[in-house]
């Protein structure tokens, strides 16, 4: 259904999107960045009359967006080893902003698009049609990144937190959960 | 597996519920989105309107205190904004710390400047705001004096005419906004696109693309004959093709595989390229089948890279790079053939001036030099350069004629620290403008530096010199009250305080404590949490005035427990209560121990704060701001 305003569009959609946003990138600024990045692109084409229900290409669009600072931040990271030949090139922890929840941290540092199906399925709560959708790829690329992630996300958990295997690990989830 | 699900759920909400955001700050972003967007598509294909500043004269007037003209969405139904108020009940929560987010200055105070009178410039308009660091610095515009700052480590891969593309190279367009990546084949193929002229690249099979219509190839022309432009075209789902112009390519590139390549523009395209480590091989794009050969430059080698290339009249201008940093730089013939001037490494990153006159470049030393290209041979003989400044730089960039130049001094790895200065202006002594701890404005879309209206002044003069390395300075710039730490190297042994001082400046203040001759010691700046330091022997209380306590640590100086430390040194016998500045109230020295000296700076509130470690002779300085 066509919104009848973009400022509603805005108005409906700019949480949801920051929030997703915030998860995708682990940090605020960044995904205030990209959210703003992606509701103009989806202006665009919204005001083109070329997208009725915004949803999809917002989802996309952040995704995409969320993409692009990372490459861009993994370049600039090269170059300045390469230039000076040190570490500050190296991801710092306190660049966290967002993860100040564990799960979230170790989020940040799976492959972008890992994450990003594991946002798009858990938070978002997405079939996995929409996330091959949003994602650009095969519904059956996106099970396995899903079961691709849980298990990262569950071996960097372990790893985290010092425990030897999984059963401890989802028990640990759980209590951290309950906290 | 299905209660880790669950409980992934759960913290995923649980994370992004506490995130809120603020529906007008967003329509207001959005909206300087989309005015960017159009601007840089109504800049395309003409030649970019032009920012920034440059030292020396006048600002324009007019120019700054005009109101940033936002460009407002065009809804069609309604144009009016959402309040905060209707779309989100208020919510303590809500305004979660807006420091945070939201800690740089609004468009409204920023404006771009020059004082070049004849450059046009257009009205101030809502400006993105980005602190990233800078990584490439270029100017020069026909158009006149400019400074062009690039955000990104790697500016777009240039698909080059008839080089060979190493397979699955990404073509990559690090600062238009529509993104291509994909494999492209081998070689572009020679097409028109209306018509004009242009080489085909297509991108097959894209892996990714953020032009979400897109369906099947995507293709990118490269338009040489129309101003190095970069036009994008896609077919949607009903076949439909369109195009948009992406880019005019203004500078050269590398790639992120390290080929570099460069084209240059003027009557003749030129391509150089660094094949199979053969350096200044070129060709044309108008011949591509018989690629000029250019003898490699004396002094390059297997390990240099073309870094650069322009053309300026009949000559190319070439600058390369080698293993060890000296960079061979030389002109030519644009006919091809022997350079017909070069020299076999002028330091690391040199710099064109747009029309080839002059050359900056970083010395051996890190002093920055600056000089005619006659000249460069006799700077390198010993004959003063036009300019010579000690400063780490970590990009730079010189306008046309080599009257200007900017600096990206690049402390601290993540904010863009630029000092803008008149070449001349710095030759006479006269004041250049210093952007120091301004945080200066990186434009995302037009690539233009934003300064504020009131851009601090300082004197070339006044800054330390020699300063040493880049990679020895932990600096965060002033504009940050971060604590600041410094790790003293191992096995140091510990140094001698000999003086401390207090200095009044423009816009800041600056603590100086000077060490005798030893290795490098630790330092630690933070702003003290609350109450007063304390004697860390004694535990006594030491009294601080001002509303906030800056504590510096030293580790591995003494100043009066000498002897145990260091043997045969003198003590530190000057002041231990010195008398502040401006920001600063006072300087007090709190104490020491195990070779470990704390001074407490009084400020008048938790003003940012620079600290940078200096040699010759030793100094840890920390700058604190007005």
């Amino acid at each position: 259904m066509r919104t009848e305003s973009f400022a509603a569009v805005v108005d409906a959609e700019h949480e949801r999107t920051l929030r997703l946003a915030c998860l995708l990138a682990g940090d605020r600024d960044l995904a205030e960045d990209a959210t703003a990045e992606a509701f103009a692109r989806t202006y665009e084409q919204w005001v083109a009359g070329r997208i009725t229900d915004v949803g999809p290409y917002l989802r996309r669009a952040v995704v995409n967006q969320v993409k692009n600072q990372r490459r861009s931040l993994a370049r600039l990271r090269q170059f300045e080893a390469r230039q000076f030949g040190d570490g500050r090139g190296a991801r710092r922890d306190d660049e966290q902003v967002v993860a100040a929840d564990t799960v979230v941290a170790l989020l940040a540092r799976l492959p972008h698009r890992q994450r990003a199906a594991l946002v798009l399925r858990y938070y978002d709560d997405q079939s996995e049609a929409a996330i091959a959708e949003a994602l650009g790829c095969r519904r059956g690329t996106v099970k396995s990144l899903l079961s691709r992630g849980l298990a990262t996300l569950r071996a960097e958990a372990a790893r985290a937190e010092g425990l030897p295997d999984r059963e401890e690990v989802a028990s640990s989830l759980a209590l951290e959960g309950a906290r | 597996m299905t209660l880790d699900e669950q409980r992934l759920r759960q913290r995923l909400h649980g994370a992004a519920s506490q995130v809120r955001g603020d529906p007008e700050a967003t329509w207001a972003r959005v909206s300087r989105r989309v005015a960017q967007r159009r601007r840089r598509r109504a800049a395309a294909g003409t030649t970019a309107a032009l920012a920034v500043l440059i030292g020396g004269a006048a600002l324009v007037p007019g120019l700054v205190g005009q109101p940033a003209d936002e460009v407002v969405l065009h809804d069609p139904v309604a144009d009016e904004p959402p309040t905060a108020a209707e779309a989100e009940p208020p919510d303590d929560a809500a305004d979660a710390d807006p420091a945070e987010t939201d800690d740089q200055p609004t468009d409204a105070g920023w404006q771009r400047v020059t004082v070049a009178a004849d450059v046009t410039l257009e009205a101030p308009e809502a400006w993105e705001v980005h602190d990233a660091p800078t990584t490439q610095l270029a100017a020069g515009f026909p158009a006149g004096p400019a400074v062009l700052v690039d955000r990104q480590a790697a500016p777009l891969g240039r698909p080059g005419a008839d080089a060979d593309w190493p397979e699955g190279v990404a073509v990559t367009s690090a600062t238009a906004v529509p993104e291509v990546v994909g494999e492209v084949a081998a070689k572009g193929e020679a097409t028109t696109l209306g018509d004009v002229p242009a080489r085909r690249l297509r991108v097959a099979a894209p892996m990714i693309t953020d032009v979400p219509d897109a369906q099947g190839p995507i293709d990118l022309y490269v338009l040489p004959g129309v101003g190095e432009g970069l036009v994008l075209e896609v077919a949607d789902a009903e076949g439909a093709r369109s195009q948009e112009v992406l880019e005019r390519f203004e500078a050269d590139a590398v790639d992120e595989e390290g080929l570099a390549l460069g084209v240059v523009e003027g009557d003749e395209q030129v391509l150089a390229v660094d094949a199979d480590g053969e350096v200044g091989a070129w060709t044309t794009l108008q011949d591509p089948d018989q690629p000029l050969a250019l003898a490699p430059a004396p002094g390059s080698d297997a390990d240099s890279a073309v870094a650069a290339v322009r053309t300026v009249g009949d000559d190319v201008l070439v600058l390369a790079g080698d293993a060890e940093g000296a960079e061979p730089v030389w002109r030519a013939p644009l006919a091809g053939g022997e350079p017909v001037d070069w020299h076999d490494g002028v330091g690391r990153t040199p710099v064109w001036s747009p029309q080839g006159t002059h050359l900056a470049w970083l010395a051996d030393d890190d002093r920055l030099r600056v000089t005619g290209w006659e000249d460069v041979g006799a700077v390198r003989a010993g004959a003063e350069p036009v300019l010579d400044h000690a400063l780490p730089v970590a990009g730079l960039g010189l306008d046309d004629g080599g009257d200007a130049v900017a600096l990206d001094r690049w402390v601290a790895s993540e904010r863009p620290d630029l000092l803008v200065a008149s070449v001349e202006g710095a030759r006479d002594g006269a004041p250049a403008r210093d952007y120091r701890g301004l945080r200066a404005q990186v434009d995302a879309g037009e690539d233009a530096l934003m300064v504020p209206p009131e851009p601090a002044f300082d004197d070339f003069g006044d800054l330390p010199a020699p300063a040493v390395p880049a990679e020895e300075v932990s600096a965060s710039l002033l504009g940050d009250t971060e604590p600041v730490t410094l790790e003293p190297p191992e096995n140091q042994s510990p140094t001698v305080l000999q003086a401390v001082r207090v200095g009044h400046h423009e816009t800041f203040d600056r603590v100086v404590w000077e060490l005798a001759e030893g290795d490098r010691p630790g330092v630690d700046v933070a702003y003290l949490d609350q109450g007063a330091p304390t004697d860390p022997l004694s535990g006594a209380q030491v009294d601080v005035d001002g509303e906030a306590v800056l504590l510096v640590t030293l580790d591995r100086a003494v100043d009066e427990a000498v002897e145990r430390h260091v043997p045969h040194a003198e003590p530190y016998e000057g002041p231990t209560r010195l008398e502040g500045a401006e920001a600063v109230t006072e300087v007090v020295r709190v104490g020491e121990a195990d070779a470990s000296v704390t001074w407490a700076i009084g400020v008048t509130g938790e003003q940012p704060f620079d600290v940078q470690l200096l040699e010759e002779p030793r100094r840890v300085v920390v700058d604190v701001a007005h």
